[in-house]
């Protein structure tokens, strides 16, 4: 069992009370020093001759995070004045406040009972009286009860003068506490790792350079209603869906059934699709990958959760059982004189292609297959490794958007000699390649030719590779 | 024995007792505290045993007491018997 008290400097009394006194001074120094502002004093109550370590300290300092960001959002001014964290006797850190003492008090006692572990803060609130003394202000003046035992919830005051519990039952509950929030700060921490990647893969896409049949910084001839902007903008208003679908993959029990995280995060999407054509003004630029992206973020967050070693067949496992049933499902609805069929349901009567929905559906074996293996192996620079991924995902797919553009499944023959051309060249980092993929973006353009769900392949490509590259040097340090 | 100054220990922060000593005869504690009903006694008896270990037996005793637990009680009144005494330095915060 976790114990938060394993290490540190044992305090004896008079260590504890000249700490005390120090307080005392620091918080009459700030208040003199700012007679109209109200101090916090904030401080953990620790049981027993232990007051401090780095674990102690770490998990003052990230939950203090928590409460600033609730001074934030309360319209608070305040900043942070004196602090010593490591000291023996416990961390300690106060704050200068512009607010009534009623109101700081309020957010205080919010603060700490708004989660069993802020229970532990001890969160003072001090101002000077008209005759320029300093004045603690209680809970029970603004109407709160007051603080109750961590055990038995009898009154605190009650349990520690007459020392009902002993030390070890004490710090035994304060360790569980403190294990819950390291809990929460660790899936918090995964979520922000998930986030980015997926926010880097959105950019890193459209930043690549030459794409044919894409939208790149220099040339966007097949989408001359999109631009590489466009696409930044889109790509940041899905921060808040990807962040949801990472939630979601953490919470996701080995009892879940997975249709159920998808029927989930396929809720978030539709908000996320609005907030891209919000973005967009109505343009569909990342309509796809809101898709495949979501899912893809979802069923990594359920492969890191317990265990942050990058396991491809885990990813892979969780995207069918997610997605288990929705080919079936929903193509059997599909109705031929439906006027907003999209153009994979349309492909899927016209030609029985199962376009990206298959692809999912089967787990997304072209980028597992191609796309990541070649993205993490390729030498070169980052747009080299980008466009090497591109192209061989295009090679490897019957993308509906590019069938839709030509109105003929042959364009798969001539897109594949094509890339097949860019390759015998040499790729990407030779002359020739370069030569032979410039004249293939042309040709696209020309034509008025998409690879736009290619791209989203090489998305997800992309957000696996950079999780995986993440996780692999998370685990060598 | 009387004192030589008027000195104080202690803070008004809960679990703690703020404890002023200034010249009196015999021993007067006026103790203020939240559990004074339940441990009045208790913590009177540790301030009076605590001055007579310094041979205090004359002093007017004014406590404000947040909780504290005996032992905080004893080592306030320590610290205060030995500033009243002359015997101690005050500790100089300035230079922390």
């Amino acid at each position: 069992m976790f114990n938060l008290f394993d290490t540190g400097v044992t305090q004896d009394i008079p260590a504890v009370l000249a700490n005390r006194d120090k307080r005392v001074f620091v918080q009459n120094k700030l208040l003199s020093q700012y007679p109209s502002e109200i101090v916090i004093g904030a401080k953990l109550n620790t049981p027993g001759p232990i007051k401090n370590n780095s674990i102690i300290e770490a998990f003052f300092v990230k939950q203090l995070e928590e409460f600033e960001d609730l001074l934030l959002k309360e319209g608070v001014v305040f900043f942070k004045n004196t602090e010593w964290l490591d000291a023996e006797t416990g961390p300690e850190r106060f704050y200068v406040v512009e607010d009534t003492a009623e109101n700081v008090k309020r957010i205080t006692t919010e603060f700490e009972e708004s989660k069993n572990y802020c229970r532990l803060f001890d969160l003072d609130v001090l101002f000077l009286t008209d005759n320029e003394e300093m004045r603690s202000i209680s809970r029970t003046e603004i109407g709160y009860s007051a603080r109750t035992c961590l055990i038995c919830g009898r009154p605190a005051k009650d349990c520690g003068r007459s020392r009902r519990h002993s030390v070890e039952e004490l710090q035994a509950k304060v360790s569980e506490l403190v294990e819950v929030s390291f809990k929460l700060t660790d899936n918090k921490r995964k979520v922000q790792l998930l986030v980015n990647n997926a926010l880097r893969a959105l950019t890193y896409e459209v930043t690549a350079w030459p794409k044919p049949g894409l939208v790149d910084p220099v040339e966007w001839g097949a989408h001359p209603d999109m631009n590489v902007f466009m696409f930044l903008d889109s790509s940041l208003s899905l921060q808040n869906y990807l962040r949801k679908c990472a939630w979601a993959g953490l919470n996701c029990q080995t009892n879940t059934d997975y249709r159920d995280i998808f029927r989930e995060i396929r809720e978030f999407g539709k908000i996320a699709e609005a907030d891209m054509f919000s973005a967009t003004k109505g343009v569909n630029t990342h309509k796809g990958a809101v898709f495949s992206l979501g899912v893809l973020v979802t069923a990594v967050a359920i492969n890191i959760k317990d265990n942050e070693q990058f396991d491809e067949k885990v990813i892979k496992d969780s995207i069918i059982k997610m997605l288990r049933g929705l080919v079936k499902t929903d193509y059997s609805k599909i109705k031929s004189n439906d006027d907003s069929l999209t153009a994979g349901e349309k492909q899927y009567l016209k030609y029985g292609t199962k376009g990206i929905r298959g692809e999912a559906a089967d787990g997304y074996p072209v980028v597992f297959k191609y796309g990541l293996p070649i993205f993490m192996e390729t030498d070169g620079n980052m747009n080299q490794r980008l466009i090497t991924a591109l192209m061989n995902l295009a090679l490897h797919t019957e993308d509906s958007t590019l069938i839709k553009r030509a109105g003929t499944l042959d364009i798969i023959e001539w897109k594949n000699q094509r890339i097949n051309d860019f390759f015998a060249a040499g790729g990407i980092g030779t002359d020739s390649g370069n030569k032979v993929l410039n004249d293939i973006q042309k040709e696209f353009s020309d034509r008025h030719l998409s690879l736009g769900g290619t791209a989203d392949l090489l998305i997800i490509t992309v957000f696996l590779g950079l999780t995986k590259e993440a996780l692999n040097n998370g685990n060598k340090d | 024995m009387g004192i030589k100054e008027t000195a104080l220990a202690g803070t008004l922060e809960s679990s703690d007792i703020q404890i002023t000593l200034s010249e009196g005869s015999g021993i007067n504690i006026d103790l203020d505290s939240s559990v004074e009903a339940l441990y009045g006694d208790q913590i009177k008896k540790v301030i009076t045993d605590t001055l007579n270990k310094y041979g205090i037996t004359d002093a007017k005793v004014k406590a404000v007491d947040k909780g504290a637990l005996d032992c905080v009680v004893k080592a306030r009144t320590m610290a205060v018997a030995q500033r009243a005494l002359g015997t101690t330095e005050e500790p100089n915060w300035e230079v922390l």
